[in-house]
């Protein structure tokens, strides 16, 4: 059914918007910026920043674009001496009682009243008379710090906590130049750290990044949260090759504009102090640290020895890639696809707002390259062990008829302890890849920093093993990608690059399952 | 002099009790009320012309005619006893001698729009004449009046009574709904207007008690025999307030039109000894001042309000004497506005903040020759830009005393040794 | 602590006649001010949790109106207008009179309170009487058309 839209006319430019479109959408889709603070596309609108006042033509008043739904033949300017005026006074008011203590805040650099002050305003200011002031350095939460005199009082963060947790910890007490912004108990939900993203100044600051880095300094890549089914979308802010935060990138299908703080801390897993950074053999029943290749030789040796003998524990928690990879290595040492994929970590249950219970990434898609037969069971008759990034072997001496043990992973575990080769392998931060979602979309992460020395993802490891058994090497996620959309339904017609910033969804995936 | 419909048995002490009331042939409009169609009613309301008696002036007629006839939601009637505005005591005064008038005229607007709960929203300091109300709603109820199937027909009418806690802006309708919703008393956006989503997400009426009390009279006598009284637009009479230095300050009902200086002289007995009249608000606070010229030429209407740069607001006149300074009298309005602002939009929020702090420090002698044009820049940028009326309420009197005495403000900011 | 019998009573009572339980919170307010004198924090907490409502919607509404208290305050809250017709007709002469004779400094939205916990002498604004300026709130009861000595006496025959 084709949706309505309606003709409106903005700033001279004709734009077409499905109806019901508030003014300020409609704008921002034809390339014009509308100025705002109490707005967010996922939060009810009061309209009460007064910042996003546009010229509609037949109005005495200026209206607020935030709420106030595109009309027929609307004419509209937000371009006009009236609007501008406007804008520039509303800013000038926001500004008076805000303590301007950028280059001792944190939100300097990424700060609403900065980039407007810069944008509409550059003004000096006029008010010379005593501020109002309020709670300063206030610690409301494990994950927030609040600075009521910065707050410009948009009710965002009052609105999320109505809105979308329900958990209700903040509100705007007293009136007039005097309300404040109050936490009325302890900010402890599972996506309290949105509230930061969604302060569009210097009020609520994010605990953990706080001090860290100037924004200014810090580089962007787009990329999804590994943590669990979900997959949200976020951006990884980087300084020097280290990750420095991961924030919530808009996809409605997915996520909205939220993440929650578990997930948001994963990008400390890359530099954790159990991270395997070199391969290890094991000699004389002691691990020894060799050169990439050597172990890559040693691995590709056992594999070649035992081929149809493998047993292969898969992993939920790597790419579409490297499951395809790696299944097209099994197929080629005839060896019994992996395993299907072990019980997700215990801990979460399906909350009515992102997290899954699955805290896995890629269930739903390294399903796709899984047989069903038990890894615990085929353990039983073969001779040789290949196990990615899962702790599924911490008792090796159960199976004394294993001749050797191969462990691919990010992490040390007992099983990589008691393996005779330690491959280890790229995060999803240090590669570019595809997890599909419970949803059944497929979406693309980039590569934020450098893996270690050496290391490499997976489906490299699988596609160079591969040439041994006769197969093509790829050189690329997207060249893998390719091969994998010819051969398997569930990524029909995509291409890696097509998958874009919010992904694809495969058309006989589960569409009822969308957010 | 004076004309009353409203007030005609306000002498006789008994007519606040149900008895008196119904001696003076109280309750025989919503008797006659019943007996019509409710279309009918409000047609007699639009005949009339009258305009809500709160401030805004908007034809009560024509806000009845917007309630949806056919919904499936229950509709409100609320009325809008939260009387605030500084320099106005007009429904207090209606509380006091005639409740039964307002329970009536509610019970009329109920059955017009066809409404089966009704509200009266009181501010939360008239303990004593939410106790008045109370004890006549309870007559009304004990006799039919209100409740199960009014007057001894099917139209059943709750009228509820709910007090307000200190907030002005409790008295903006929208404000006012949030407040009976038990949340701040934050003005919404319209649209949607009350009339289609209002108390609860259901059509809603808000009318003032001044407009509620008087449609007996209009429903017995007629909405265009109402509307012979008066002039052409502000149609009927008037509760006028006055305040300040004149010899009998109180509420009087007049015919719209009267000149303003007819009713301070004759009807409040002139300034008292030794006072000479320095300006006039005419309607409350939010209504710029007159100059002693201007009042000679004002009536007592909306129109010759509005035309000289002034409005007929609430009614409630406030006097000031020539030796009274004109400062102190804007810091002391800027202090409410500041006060009383509900803090969501920006411009109000910070503009009727940063008035005060400044008209403050110009009553101090400490201004400086520059403040009086940020007073009109600050004043200008409130202005129209806002979810409700309380910014420009604050700015227009702002804009009134420098336009009407720009020398006193001259002379404030003027260092002591320059003058 | 807890909530009166009574009070509960009557709060279900008001439950019954609002279609929504927040709408009955500022009359629920007004009943529990009256029970315990002022609205502390575990008072906001008991009506959050008698009405079922969050407790920020509770504690934005107690601060939002001048009516309700946060503190202890005397046993006579006078509250003197200071809005324009009563400054017009004297009030600042008679505020400070009552400053002078309590011995407190009165201030806007909740005044000092004499050592003695008696009387409490906060400034507000037009209470809506402006015919009878200069006038005075002290608890329920409306005081006109006041002066020095009529304020004397008033105070002098409060039991």
């Amino acid at each position: 059914m084709a949706q309505e839209t309606v003709k409106i006319t903005i700033n001279g430019k004709e734009v077409v918007a499905p109806k019901g479109t508030l003014i300020i959408e409609a704008a921002a889709q034809a390339g014009v910026e509308i100025p705002h603070y109490c707005y967010h596309p996922h939060l009810s609108r009061p309209a009460v920043c007064r910042m996003c006042l546009v010229d509609v033509e037949g109005q005495r008043k200026l209206q607020p674009s935030c709420s106030t739904p595109v009309q027929p033949g609307q004419v509209i300017r937000t371009d006009s001496p009236k609007v501008q005026e406007a804008v520039r006074e509303v800013l000038e008011f926001t500004l008076i009682n805000h303590p301007l203590d950028c280059p001792v805040c944190d939100q300097a650099g990424e700060c609403g009243l900065q980039n407007n002050y810069q944008d509409y305003g550059l003004y000096n200011t006029k008010f010379t008379l005593p501020k109002v002031h309020k709670a300063k350095v206030q610690k409301i939460g494990p994950t927030l710090t609040l600075d009521a005199e910065r707050c410009i009082l948009c009710s965002r963060c009052v609105r999320f906590t109505d809105e979308i947790t329900k958990t209700h910890e903040m509100g705007i007490m007293q009136r007039g130049d005097h309300a404040e912004i109050q936490a009325v108990k302890e900010v402890n939900n599972p996506y309290s750290t949105n509230l930061a993203d969604i302060c569009p100044v210097g009020a609520l600051t994010q605990n953990d990044f706080r001090f860290k880095v100037r924004v200014w300094y810090l580089k962007h890549q787009q990329s999804i949260c590994p943590g669990c089914a979900r997959g949200c979308n976020i951006v990884v802010d980087h300084y020097r090759g280290e990750a420095q935060r991961m924030r919530p990138r808009n996809n409605n299908a997915v996520n909205q504009s939220w993440m929650c703080d578990d997930g948001r801390l994963l990008y400390k897993a890359i530099r954790n102090e159990d991270r395997l950074n070199a391969p290890m053999l094991r000699k004389d029943g002691k691990r020894v640290a060799v050169t990439p290749s050597v172990a890559f030789s040693e691995a590709l040796r056992l594999l070649e020895k035992h081929a149809k003998h493998t047993a292969t524990q898969g992993s939920a928690s790597v790419s579409n890639e490297d499951a395809f990879a790696l299944a097209r290595l099994l197929k080629m040492m005839q060896a019994p696809v992996a395993s299907s994929l072990r019980e997700s970590p215990v801990g979460w249950e399906d909350d009515a707002l992102l997290r899954r219970a699955d805290r896995t990434p890629n269930r739903n898609g390294v399903s796709a390259f899984s047989g069903t037969e038990e890894f615990a069971v085929r353990l039983k008759t073969a001779t040789l062990a290949l196990v990615i990034q899962e702790d599924a072997l911490p008792e090796r001496s159960l199976y004394p008829q294993l001749a050797g043990v191969i462990y691919v992973g990010t992490h040390d575990c007992p099983t990589a302890r008691s393996a005779d080769v330690v491959l280890p392998m790229a995060m999803w931060a240090e590669y570019e890849g595809s997890f599909t979602n419970f949803q059944g979309r497929v979406q693309r992460f980039l590569s934020v920093v450098s893996a270690p020395e050496g290391v490499v993802p997976l489906w490299q490891l699988a596609s160079r093993w591969s040439e041994a058994f006769g197969g093509k090497r790829y050189a690329s996620a997207a060249e893998v990608f390719r091969a994998m959309a010819t051969e398997h339904p569930l990524f029909a017609k995509m291409t890696f690059d097509g998958l874009g910033e919010i992904g694809l969804c495969a058309p006989s995936a589960d569409q009822s399952k969308e957010a | 002099m004076e004309k009353k419909l409203l007030t005609k048995y306000w002498h006789d002490p008994n007519h606040k009790m149900l008895d008196g009331y119904l001696k003076n042939g109280g309750y025989a409009a919503i008797k006659k009320a019943l007996g019509m169609e409710p279309d009918a009613v409000i047609e007699e309301a639009k005949q009339s012309k009258l305009r809500g008696r709160g401030g805004a002036g908007f034809p009560a007629g024509m806000k009845w005619s917007f309630i949806p006839k056919k919904t499936d939601k229950p509709k409100y009637v609320v009325c809008n006893a939260d009387e605030s505005e500084p320099g106005t005591f007009k429904d207090r005064e209606i509380i006091h001698k005639d409740p039964h008038s307002l329970i009536e005229g509610i019970a009329i607007c109920a059955w017009a729009v066809q409404s089966h709960t009704a509200f009266i929203y009181i501010r939360g300091e008239f303990t004593e004449e939410a106790k008045m109300l109370e004890r006549a709603i309870q007559e009304a109820y004990d006799h039919g009046y209100l409740g199960k199937g009014i007057c001894g027909t099917a139209f059943d009418l709750e009228l509820i009574l709910h007090r307000g806690a200190g907030a002005y802006i409790c008295g903006e309708e929208t404000g006012m709904l949030e407040s009976l919703e038990g949340k701040k008393g934050q003005p919404r956006n319209k649209p949607p207007f009350p009339a289609s989503e209002g108390l609860f997400q259901c059509p809603t009426v808000i009318n003032n008690v001044e407009t509620l009390a008087v449609m007996p009279w209009i429903v017995l006598n007629g909405g265009a025999e109402y509307a012979k009284l008066g002039t052409p637009e502000s149609t009927g009479t008037k509760l006028v307030g006055i305040s300040g230095p004149v010899k009998r300050p109180g509420v009087y009902e007049i015919e719209m039109g009267m000149p303003l200086m007819t009713f301070i002289n004759e009807l409040a007995g002139g300034m008292i000894e030794g006072k000479t009249l320095g300006a006039v608000i005419p309607g409350g606070s939010s209504t710029p001042p007159l100059t002693p010229v201007q009042c000679e030429q004002a009536k007592i209407s909306y129109e010759s309000l509005d035309k000289l740069g002034s409005a007929l607001g609430t009614a409630g006149i406030i006097v000031l004497p020539d030796d009274f300074s004109v400062i102190e009298a804007m810091t002391v309005i800027a202090r409410f506005y500041a006060d009383e602002s509900c803090g969501q939009c920006t411009p109000c929020r910070e503009g009727t903040g940063w008035l005060y702090k400044t008209m403050k420090r110009i009553y101090a002698g400490k201004g400086a020759a520059q403040d009086l044009q940020m007073l009109s820049h600050i004043s200008a940028g409130m202005k129209g830009r806002t979810i409700c009326a309380l910014a420009d309420a604050a700015a227009w009197p702002m804009e009134g005393f420098l336009r009407t005495f720009p020398e006193a403000f001259q002379k404030a900011v003027t260092p002591k040794q320059a003058r | 602590m807890q909530l009166k019998p009574e009070t509960k009573t009557k709060i279900k009572a008001l439950l019954e006649r609002y279609p929504r339980r927040q709408a009955t919170l500022l009359p629920v307010l007004h009943l529990v001010q009256e029970d315990f004198g002022y609205l502390s924090d575990e008072v906001e907490e008991l009506v959050a949790k008698e009405l079922d409502i969050p407790r920020a919607a509770v504690s934005e509404v107690v601060t939002f109106y001048t009516m309700f208290y946060r503190e202890p305050i005397g046993k006579y809250h006078i509250m003197a207008c200071h809005n324009l017709s009563c400054t017009l007709m004297g009030a600042e002469k008679l505020i400070q009179h009552l400053e002078h004779r309590l011995g407190v400094q009165s201030k806007a939205h909740l005044g000092e309170t004499t050592e003695d916990g008696r009387f409490t002498l906060t400034r507000v604004e037009c209470l809506g009487a402006c015919g009878e300026a200069p006038m005075m709130q002290i608890n329920d009861k409306y005081h006109l058309n006041l002066t020095i000595e009529k304020i004397d006496k008033i105070l002098e025959e409060l039991p």
